[in-house]
């Protein structure tokens, strides 16, 4: 295991240090590109790309916020919701709802978790 | 794995005294956790008279109407969906404020001065710019609900049993929908106004100082070092954050935890990062106070959404993708590290980013290992946002594209907001039926953390260090936070079924649109930045380089991932075609 250290430019490092001039170019330099990509090179990459310009143009128009990791941080999330509520009271298959067949996927999911986590390999 | 240091892991061991309650930082993560979600429950519960009033308002006026006929989904029944939505207990003025105190960066294309301020002259140009295309937009609305509007009279004056006029009557009301939409959109961006973020940001800054310090200070650090150290921190979550609010980066999907990570990695790879910063680079404490908030997110009534369909394709694929995919990544792949496996199965098979926080820290992964995690996960979202809808569009019969193909991107692509980008590429039922099977298998978060967190503990660690355990070492070990990410979802979940008991939809106003996305979502997503910019701080390419040694961590995703894939479509399939056609046709 590496343990840290401390430069006498007061940096904790990790690794052989690297001289400080050719360290701040880089980090220079790799902000100069990403700003490059984000303005010029990505723009330019996701026309070219048919189906990722129409994504893009889709996510543009619709205001869909494609970074989202949970599901509360997308409109879309709560409009399905709702959508999908009445599509299912709408519906004739009564059994489709929350009833025995829900009860007995739930089930399932929380008895195969627990008898998987008691047999999966500790080798 | 016992003897791992405890800087690199994501969570720390202890014994059980009482005073852990005042001096571990899993303690902490719940006190300041629990902290906001309380304060989000005085701030918002009490306007929920209020909140019902108005709900019972809009349920009087188009309640009747809305429910003439179970054939379409009449203009009134939009409506009243419309009147529910716009009832939000985060609209208050203290919900307002409170918004504008936590905000990101806004969207900017070029200049980045546009992500903290925008002047008068500007926004009245925006907004003069985005008139002409309101006015057109909203020009075609108005003609579309007239024309809504006729056909649903024609279908009424039938008694709603004419197929042929009940069919006309839904396609004009859709149109209206669509235009309704466009129109939504376009006023949007004629409503821009000025701001400032940058006073705002110092306040947060020294805000999330104080909060978090408070904690350290217990903790026996130092509360001056910690804030002078956080300044560093903090700016570059903020660095962070504007990467990933460039209007490129967000059609890329490329979001704050790849910056965050990426910045804080290239500092402490180039010019090392500053002693000083140290103190303030606390991952496990950001991490576990961002997850007891996200524990408030976890909505167990959320499931029944798609009733049975929706449970088989997310509740039980998932799990069977889960464990087969930890057990190929031991015996077959051979994966050196058992956390680093359960990091990736989660990521791959729940939902991305989010799963692969609560899994390391559930299971004590190391740092690298949720980078590693997180990185496969970003980079195949990615990938799988533009290939599948095309795949499905080019494959799949037409009338099977919407609902099979949403089920499976939802089912399978890890990231949410990926899901509704691809969902929306296919259309609108396409991306309903993503986005919510995907918010199903959110819920599963908690229940994957649970069991991790004590297959970890009973077995893992037993072999580990070979010691026998037994109840009490069980909640040695158990890491804690986990407990009030559990509390969290427990409470949060009753009170939102209980809302909803009272009046349709209160659940939502005040919990969804209240809570959690008036307090816990405002500070969460910092809080998890705050920690990924630590991970990147504490972090060199030499060991990442390590843990992904002969590409086994990229051969684990793909075949689960292909697992993945095959089983969800298989499931989806025999779900919305074979089992259920009959709630496929209404969808």
């Amino acid at each position: 295991m590496k343990t840290r250290s401390v430069s006498k430019h007061g940096f904790a490092e990790t690794r052989e240090p690297m001289r400080k001039p050719k360290a701040f170019a880089i980090l220079a330099a790799s902000f100069f590109l990403l700003w490059v990509f984000g303005v010029y090179v990505g723009p330019w990459l996701a026309k070219r790309i048919p189906v990722m310009n129409e994504i893009v143009q889709i996510i543009e128009e619709r205001e869909i916020n494609a970074n989202a990791y949970f599901y509360t941080e997308i409109e879309a999330s709560y409009d399905g919701e709702r959508y999908m509520i009445d599509a299912l009271e709408l519906s004739p298959a009564e059994e489709g709802r929350v009833g025995w067949f829900f009860v007995a996927g739930v089930a399932y999911c929380l008895v195969l978790l627990w008898f998987g986590f008691h047999k999966l390999p500790l080798d | 794995m016992g003897q791992q240091n405890q800087s690199e892991i994501v969570a720390d061991v202890g014994k059980w005294e009482w005073s852990e309650l005042l001096k571990k930082e899993d303690w902490w993560a719940v006190w300041l956790g629990f902290a906001l979600l309380v304060a989000g429950m005085i701030m918002y519960f009490p306007s929920a008279p209020d909140l019902k009033g108005k709900l019972d308002k809009a349920e009087a006026k188009y309640g009747q109407q809305a429910e003439r006929t179970d054939k379409f989904k009449t203009i009134a029944w939009f409506q009243l969906s419309d009147a529910r939505k716009k009832v939000k207990a985060k609209s208050s003025p203290a919900g307002k404020w409170l918004s504008n105190f936590s905000k990101k960066t806004r969207k900017w294309s070029a200049n980045p001065v546009d992500a903290f301020y925008m002047s008068q002259e500007k926004a009245d140009a925006k907004n003069a710019a985005g008139l002409p295309k309101y006015e057109k937009a909203a020009a075609a609305e108005k003609a579309a609900f007239s024309k809504a509007q006729q056909a649903e009279q024609f279908a009424e004056a039938k008694g709603f049993e004419d197929a042929k006029l009940n069919a006309e009557a839904k396609k004009a009301i859709e149109d209206w929908r669509d235009a309704k939409l466009v129109s939504g959109k376009a006023k949007g961006k004629t409503t821009a106004k000025p701001y400032n973020q940058v006073l705002w940001m110092i306040f947060l800054g020294i805000g999330f100082a104080v909060f978090f310090g408070i904690g350290v200070a217990f903790m026996g650090r130092s509360f001056g070092e910690f804030s002078k150290a956080f300044v560093f921190v903090f700016l570059l979550a903020v660095v962070a954050q504007l990467c990933s609010s460039q209007a490129t980066m967000k059609s890329y999907g490329i979001g704050y935890a790849f910056w965050a990570i990426f910045l804080g990695m290239l500092i402490s790879n180039t010019v090392g990062t500053p002693k000083w910063a140290m103190p303030a680079v606390q991952t496990e404490y950001y991490i576990k106070t961002g997850l007891v908030l996200l524990g408030a997110k976890i909505l167990f009534e959320k499931i029944i959404v798609i009733g049975t369909a929706g449970i088989f394709v997310a509740w039980v694929v998932t799990p069977t993708v889960w464990l087969v995919t930890y057990w190929f990544g031991q015996k077959i792949v051979g994966m050196p590290s058992k956390r680093l496996n359960a990091t990736i199965c989660s990521d791959m098979s729940v939902c991305g980013v989010s799963a692969a926080i609560a899994t390391a820290a559930a299971c004590k992964a190391k740092k690298e290992e949720l980078t590693l995690a997180v990185g496969l996960s970003l980079i195949f979202t990615s990938l799988m946002m533009i290939i599948m809808p095309a795949v499905i569009k080019a494959t799949f019969p037409i009338d099977k594209q919407l609902i099979l193909g949403g089920a499976w991107m939802g089912g399978t692509i890890d990231a949410t907001g990926a899901v509704a980008a691809a969902g929306a590429f296919l259309g609108e039922k396409a991306l309903y039926v993503a986005a919510t099977i995907k918010m199903i298998q959110n819920v599963l978060i908690g229940v994957i953390a649970f069991f991790v967190a004590l297959y970890f503990t009973t077995k893992v660690e037993a072999v580990e260090t070979g010691t026998q355990v037994g109840p009490m070492e069980i909640w040695y070990r158990f890491p804690k936070f986990v407990l009030g990410f559990i509390v969290a979802s427990v409470v949060f979940s009753m009170f939102y079924s209980a809302y909803n008991n009272q009046s349709s939809g209160l659940g939502a106003s005040i919990i969804d649109q209240g809570i959690i996305k008036g307090m816990g979502d405002l500070f969460r997503g910092w809080f998890f930045t705050l920690s990924f910019v630590s991970i990147g701080l504490a972090t060199n390419f030499k060991e990442l380089g390590h843990h992904f040694k002969g590409g086994k961590p990229l051969i684990l995703y793909v075949c689960g991932q292909s697992l993945n894939l095959m089983l969800t479509l298989v499931m989806a399939y025999i779900m919305f075609y074979m089992v259920f056609p009959e709630l496929t046709a209404t969808i």
